[in-house]
């Protein structure tokens, strides 16, 4: 039996991968909320976070961590499959999407000169390597990340912190609620690694509700405090930028040595990395299991192929792209696999288990 | 009669590998080993006459103490032995017992190893036993300071050559019964004697006999080096760092099983090898023990730093200044810009052929000898640094970032090859993608990392688990 990887291990694969999402925030193609409005949706997406994990970590502590496949088989091989294929996809989608955003994010700013494929071709190469090597040296490598990332962190609020101003913030009111409610459903429609714990559940030592709960929370936090610091800093220029973060990176100063964004957003790079790793993991894992046919690092090299495959296309038509990022397809389809299929499972399997009690017992 | 000894004397001698009884006739016994040692000069035999009864000798020449062992043992027998022939050699056993070590032995293949030992053996007719006295003398090295493990404060005594001293000098340092040395032979040809170390009280038993049952099962055929045993001792060879550890110092070692680890020495190398080893004991030295803890902890911050910097420094410095100058500051930038400019290669090609010359001259320096090396050095210093850069071949700055380089690879030099190779790599990846190959092969090379398993037992413990208390006496 592999190793199974402890609640630090996956509170660092869960922020490394998310916080992705926020530094390669677009400010001004996914919203039209100011910077002040922005901080307060982050509140509100922690409530709707919170709200929506609650079907998975209903499955997985009714399951105690056991497969997921497994539980739904219960019902029938043919759904267990079936469910395993769709989530496969629904990774694999996301995982372009991740690199999509990530090329797109490289491409304008990081190495405008050089040929963005041949980038995300070596970033999905090592990304099969992870997969290869399996989930728990995956999951050491993000403890160490999460630390130098949070350590570049530090070192980016430490080199603005002289130059924020909070009445640079634009005020709430230049909103309305119902743009900052729809801004937090949005953002939290993203945490697509949530859903995918329920496939690596039985690799998870105890609970992993907590652990779930936690990273919310910090996440929150973490995303509040560098809006905070980016609107102080940029005020109103900061919303003319496509990466407001960014731009913050490129204001840090360390005595001699300034425009260090390029050092400081390295470790961005890294993150769409393990993301990108862990969605074709878990991918990997849900089509191994549903169809038994070949190895997990064989569908690995599938699921990079389609993935490459599907970030040429996305990249080919980036306004269509950016469109699709800010219509309701992405949400709703989070809604449906994250929240609502594994809600239905969740009940039909418990009925399922009812009635082969009554008929085991009589 | 005398083709029918051949034939079974050689039919014996096919048999190498069973075990074949001792002959009751010496002659047979005698023609046997000539058989089996073929023309060696060294194999040397002689009738010791005791009275009635007829002892053979062997003996390996140079092997044992020819003096002590004509004293001790001839010597008495010259005074006959009041005995019947069938008891020769257990009489020769019982009454030759006071300062000499000796075995009653009944096969060919343990005469040849007591031999091979340096122990006198004795035949007699009418005896399917034979007895061996362990005298073994040979020319040896004795007990010097370490080469490549030097500390300030810490002991002067290196391992040797010789695995009994080594013993000796670790049971000096760990006096508790709780010290087990278990000897065995591995190597099909070399038969080297492997003594595997441990504490009791402190070893994890399954590792001891996860350790023990590889090392069964390890057939080299020739055991000349530490090196030969770590294919069988490890699950996976494909990583760039190991995870079995080797130092030429008893206190290091001796530091390491009290930890729980087993140790391996093994004769004629002066290395021990220790394993589980982790990532974060290339961190640690003993002088770190005897100094007071804040100094301790900026040594391994230091030894961190330079084993990033050497690893990672040239293809930092080649992704910086090929991709992101704007990182420099302006005038560093300027004066950089300025000597790369007047170089006919690219930075990146430079960079490669500087640190391969690096190397060369860095292996040239341990293989050749001493003499000649004051030549060497005029050469490494003169011509490659000197003079490469006033004609223009090379830029200083690069010659900076070699001399740093190299500077900082000395800090920790147990994992001097994989840093050199992963100082390739990144100088590769660092000039073909920039910063963003730079941090891809940090992410790969870190997951090999994570991936080394020892013995079930990450490489990166403690440092993975983020908690204060057990990174205590790693960082």
């Amino acid at each position: 039996m592999k190793n199974k990887i402890s609640s630090l291990q996956l509170f660092c694969i869960l922020f490394v991968s998310r916080l992705l999402g926020t530094f390669t925030y677009m400010s001004q193609l996914q919203t039209t909320l100011h910077a002040g409005s922005r901080i307060v949706a982050t509140g509100v997406c922690l409530i709707f976070s919170i709200l929506s994990a609650i079907p998975v970590l209903l499955f997985l502590q009714k399951q105690n961590n056991a497969s997921f496949l497994n539980s739904v088989s219960i019902l029938s091989d043919k759904t267990s499959r079936l469910i395993g294929i769709f989530y496969a996809v629904v990774f694999l989608f996301a995982a372009i999407i991740t690199i999509t955003r990530f090329g797109l994010f490289a491409g304008t700013v990081l190495i405008q000169n050089t040929g963005l494929y041949i980038s995300v071709f070596f970033l999905l190469l090592v990304s099969i390597y992870c997969v290869y090597q399996g989930l728990q040296p995956f999951a050491r490598t993000a403890v160490i990340f999460a630390v130098i990332l949070l350590f570049s962190l530090i070192s980016v609020i430490a080199g603005t912190i002289g130059e924020c101003d909070l009445s640079n913030i634009p005020s709430v009111q230049k909103n309305e609620i119902p743009d900052i409610v729809r801004q937090a459903f949005f953002s939290a429609c993203r945490n697509i690694e949530i859903p995918a714990l329920l496939f690596i559940s039985e690799e998870i030592k105890g609970k992993a509700h907590s652990t779930v709960l936690k990273f919310i929370t910090v996440f929150s936090i973490i995303s509040a405090l560098l809006f905070t610091v980016a609107g102080g800093v940029l005020g109103e220029f900061g919303e003319q930028q496509i990466f407001p973060l960014f731009t913050l990176t490129s204001v840090a100063k360390f005595g001699l040595f300034e425009r260090m964004e390029d050092l400081l957003t390295g470790i961005w790079i890294v993150c769409a990395m393990l993301k990108t790793a862990f969605l074709l993991y878990v991918a990997s894992q849900c089509l191994q299991k549903s169809l038994h046919k070949e190895k997990t690092t064989r569908y690995a090299a599938i699921g990079g192929g389609l993935i490459f495959a599907g970030y040429l296309i996305f990249s080919a038509d980036i306004p269509t792209t950016i469109r699709l990022l800010r219509t309701w397809f992405l949400p709703a389809g989070y809604i449906i696999f994250a929240v609502l299929l594994p809600a239905v499972l969740y009940v039909l399997i418990g009925r399922k288990e009812k009635k082969l009690k009554k008929e085991n017992s009589t | 009669m005398e083709s029918n000894k051949n034939k079974s004397v050689a039919e014996s001698a096919e048999k190498g590998n069973q075990h074949t009884p001792i002959h009751k006739e010496a002659i047979e016994n005698k023609l046997l080993l000539r058989q089996r040692f073929g023309n060696s000069f060294d194999l040397i035999f002689r009738e010791v006459n005791s009275g009635s009864i007829c002892y053979t000798a062997a003996f390996l020449d140079g092997m044992c103490d020819r003096l002590f062992l004509s004293q001790s043992v001839i010597r008495p027998l010259s005074q006959p032995l009041d005995c019947a022939k069938e008891d020769a050699i257990d009489t020769l056993y019982d009454i030759l017992y006071e300062g000499i070590e000796r075995d009653m032995v009944s096969t060919m293949e343990e005469v040849e190893q007591h031999l091979i030992a340096g122990s006198l053996v004795f035949f007699a007719d009418e005896c399917t036993k034979s007895v061996c006295f362990n005298a073994p003398i040979f020319a040896r090295r004795a007990v010097s300071e370490p080469q490549s493990e030097q500390q300030e404060k810490g002991s002067k005594e290196g391992f040797t050559d010789f695995f009994k001293d080594n013993v000796t000098l670790l049971r000096r340092r760990l006096r508790t019964p709780e010290l087990h040395i278990e000897k065995m032979n591995i190597g099909k040809t070399s038969n080297t004697f492997v003594c595997l170390c441990y504490l009791a009280n402190r070893a994890n038993n399954e590792l001891v006999e996860q350790i023990r049952s590889k090392l069964t099962k390890a057939d080299p055929d020739i055991l000349l080096g530490a090196g030969s045993l770590r294919p069988y001792l490890e699950r996976s060879s494909q990583s760039f760092f190991s995870g079995i550890g080797s130092t030429e110092r008893p206190d290091t070692f001796a530091a390491m099983l009290s930890e729980g680890r087993v140790g391996l020495i093994i004769d004629g190398v002066p290395f021990a090898l220790f394993m589980p080893q982790f990532f974060s004991d290339h961190l640690r030295a003993l002088d770190d023990y005897l100094t007071k803890p804040y100094y301790a902890f900026l040594l391994r911050l230091l030894r961190l730093c330079g084993l990033l910097i050497a690893t990672m420094l040239p293809g930092l410095f080649v992704a910086v200044c090929v991709y992101h100058p704007e990182l420099l500051p302006t005038d560093v930038m300027f004066d950089i810009a300025v000597s790369i400019s007047q170089t006919p290669f690219p930075l990146f090609i430079e960079a490669l052929i500087i640190h391969f010359i690096y190397e060369i001259v860095r292996e040239a320096g341990l293989r050749m000898p001493k003499s000649v090396g004051h030549a060497v050095s005029i050469v490494g210093t003169l011509v490659i640094g000197d003079a490469a850069v006033t004609a223009g071949l090379i830029a200083a700055p690069m010659l900076i970032i070699v001399a740093l380089t190299a500077i900082s690879s000395a800090i920790i030099p147990g994992i001097h090859e994989p840093m050199a190779i992963l100082r390739f790599l990144f100088i590769l990846t660092g000039g073909i993608m920039g910063l963003f190959g730079i941090m891809l092969t940090a992410v790969a090379v870190c997951i090999s990392i994570c991936n080394i398993d020892p013995f079930r037992i990450p490489y990166v413990n403690p440092l993975e688990t983020l908690k204060k208390a057990r990174n205590k006496n790693s960082l």
